[in-house]
């Protein structure tokens, strides 16, 4: 297991307290840098942490050809990216790659991991691909999407949030994060943004709408 | 309900770990953490920086995630304070202050003997009290409370207000406030464990008494004598709601005969046999005493209730201790012992006091709920 990049010593225990509080977990332990959760429905899933900046297809290789089949891969801290290329490269293996809070809505929904998708990301990812313009929409890393359009047009990284008070720290974390959107996509129908959140999109050249609005703008140059 | 005080108590030390870093914020808990602890997926977290810096906030958030996360997964939600007065976040979500610190290390004071009470509150809210109830929960210190009201004043009557709108103000900022935290909790959380309707609005009445006395005081800022007075009615009344408690609970146990064999058959050392095919303890009476026709025997004691709590297995020798000592400090109503002398440690001994009370009602809820005795419908 030494040649997988991102795994530590400490990182089972945290996973272990971590899935233990979730209601669809009914008992967990660790073994070796694996943690076996039981579930409230009886099955048990095998988990790995791994602390890395960015968790991509590249790791997931690693994890299947040092042979340990873990049914999700979990990039361990809130500030860590699990990318695209990741998720695609573990379905095939029935490997699910998650950020944290992918994982505790997946253990808690009770369906199998490497099926589960963010509402907010398929929603928006399905809707926009009934778009005329839209020639495919792609998932960068858990929370940024890119929209390609078929007009010659330039594509576009946004970053979906569904929080309901979208806030100056928020979007600055987002824009922190996610360097390369131009765009944060509010999902939540509640979602609303304080008057300094909107200053600062400004500021910064970024787009700050809902679904529908984005969807409009897809004609814009 | 211990893990509920693991939640705050974690946060609290995280927050204090992060040292400087923290300073200039307010931590406050909000949704499904305050609502349903017991089933809530993670804990929402409420930051209020100071000092407008998002950087410095989101730094905040990272450190403190990697502390708390390890316990359980958190959303965070960072607003500076002038974005929080926008939109009134912590108000409307009925956010609960938890830890405060101003930008040069202090704590915030003013409301940190409520932050205590909360907990406390939260503690027995978790399973007690109808979820809307904790949306009525805000953080409105009165000084804050009376510092909005003032500006107001001063919004609508220009830049010399009469002392006549001064008045007023203030008047209307202590009635809000004490309204607010009684809508949070009417005596509910220390009583919900009570069957019978006319004991429970009994008990509820003086806990909601205890309740507004100890905000009086709070509000009055009284201090000293003045306020151990407030502080002893607070223990009359808390008394009162554990014996309250403690009736109902032998009560259910003698009715339903449960858990079988251990209910009392005769009461107070009077050697009266209980009727429980009849009204049970309802039907027990004080006696007039026979050498003095203008004193009463009382039949069922608060100590011969503790004892039979005891008996049953419904409480344990701690909280029989505490509830032995509530009853001696309620007892306690003679001339030569000053009030000073019973109540020397102050607002403590009222917050004591609510403390066994909503300890004795979780208990008395989990025993009922235990041996299926009757609870009061949701």
């Amino acid at each position: 297991m030494t040649n997988v990049d991102g795994i530590a010593d400490w990182i089972p225990d945290f996973l272990l307290r971590s899935v233990r509080s979730n209601s669809g977990v009914r008992d967990a332990q660790v073994s070796g840098y694996l943690v076996h959760a039981r579930r409230v429905n009886g099955s048990v899933v095998r988990l790995m942490g791994v602390d890395l900046a960015e968790l991509d297809q590249h790791t997931i290789l690693q994890i299947v050809q040092a042979g340990e089949n873990p049914n999700a891969v979990v990039n361990i801290k809130k500030s860590n990216h699990v990318m695209g290329s990741a998720k695609l490269a573990g379905r095939p293996h029935g490997i699910a790659a998650l950020t944290v809070s992918e994982l505790h809505a997946a253990l808690a929904g009770g369906g199998h991991l490497h099926e589960f998708e963010r509402k907010n990301v398929a929603y928006v990812s399905r809707r926009l691909k009934t778009h005329s313009l839209v020639s495919s929409v792609e998932m960068v890393c858990e929370s940024v999407l890119q929209v390609r359009r078929s007009n010659g047009r330039s594509h576009i990284d946004f970053a979906l949030t569904d929080d309901y008070k979208i806030n100056l720290a928020l979007l600055d974390s987002m824009l922190e994060l996610h360097p390369s959107i131009s765009a944060v996509v509010v999902t939540n129908s509640y979602g609303v943004p304080t008057r300094a959140a909107v200053e600062y999109a400004k500021t910064r050249g970024v787009r700050l709408c809902t679904v529908e609005e984005f969807w409009k703008s897809m004609s814009d140059a | 309900m211990p893990e509920w005080n693991d939640v705050v108590s974690t946060i609290c030390k995280a927050a204090d770990a992060l040292q400087d870093k923290a300073w200039g914020t307010s931590w406050f808990l909000f949704g499904s953490a305050l609502k349903a602890p017991d089933c809530a997926e993670d804990i929402d977290i409420l930051i209020v920086y100071e000092h407008r810096d998002p950087r410095k906030a989101n730094a905040l958030c990272e450190s403190a995630e990697l502390i708390i996360d390890a316990y359980r997964p958190t959303h965070f939600v960072m607003l500076s304070d002038e974005e929080d007065d926008e939109c009134r976040f912590s108000v409307e979500e009925g956010a609960v202050m938890i830890w405060g610190r101003t930008l040069d290390g202090r704590q915030r004071d003013a409301t940190c003997d409520d932050d205590l009470q909360y907990k406390s509150e939260q503690v027995s809210r978790s399973c007690l009290v109808p979820k809307s109830s904790s949306s009525v929960l805000g953080k409105p210190s009165i000084q804050a409370t009376l510092g909005r009201n003032l500006v107001a004043v001063l919004a609508r009557s220009g830049p010399d207000p009469s002392e006549q709108e001064y008045g007023d103000a203030v008047l209307s900022s202590v009635r809000r406030w004490i309204a607010h935290y009684t809508k949070a909790d009417g005596g509910r959380s220390a009583t919900s464990a009570i069957y019978s309707d006319n004991l429970r609005k009994a008990a509820e009445a003086a806990a909601r008494n205890a309740r507004i006395v100890y905000l009086l005081g709070k509000v009055s800022l009284q201090r000293g004598a003045s306020r151990r007075g407030l502080v002893r009615t607070q223990i009359f009344d808390y008394g009162s709601v554990c014996e309250a408690l403690l009736l109902d609970l032998v009560q259910c146990v003698g009715k339903q005969d449960r858990p079988k064999d251990l209910r009392p058959k005769v009461d107070a050392g009077r050697g009266k046999s209980i009727d429980w095919a009849g009204d049970g303890l309802f039907k027990v009476r004080a006696k007039r005493r026979a050498s003095d026709p203008d004193a009463l025997d009382a039949i069922i004691t608060f100590k011969w209730l503790i004892d039979q709590a005891i008996v049953i297995g419904a409480i344990d020798s701690t909280l029989a201790n505490q509830l032995n000592e509530l009853r001696e400090s309620r007892n306690v109503i003679h001339a030569a012992i000053p009030t000073r002398r019973r109540y020397e440690s102050d607002l403590d001994r009222g917050r004591e006091a609510r403390e066994v009370a909503l300890r004795l009602n979780s208990a008395c809820v989990a025993f009922k709920t235990l041996h299926s005795l009757p609870m009061p419908s949701p």
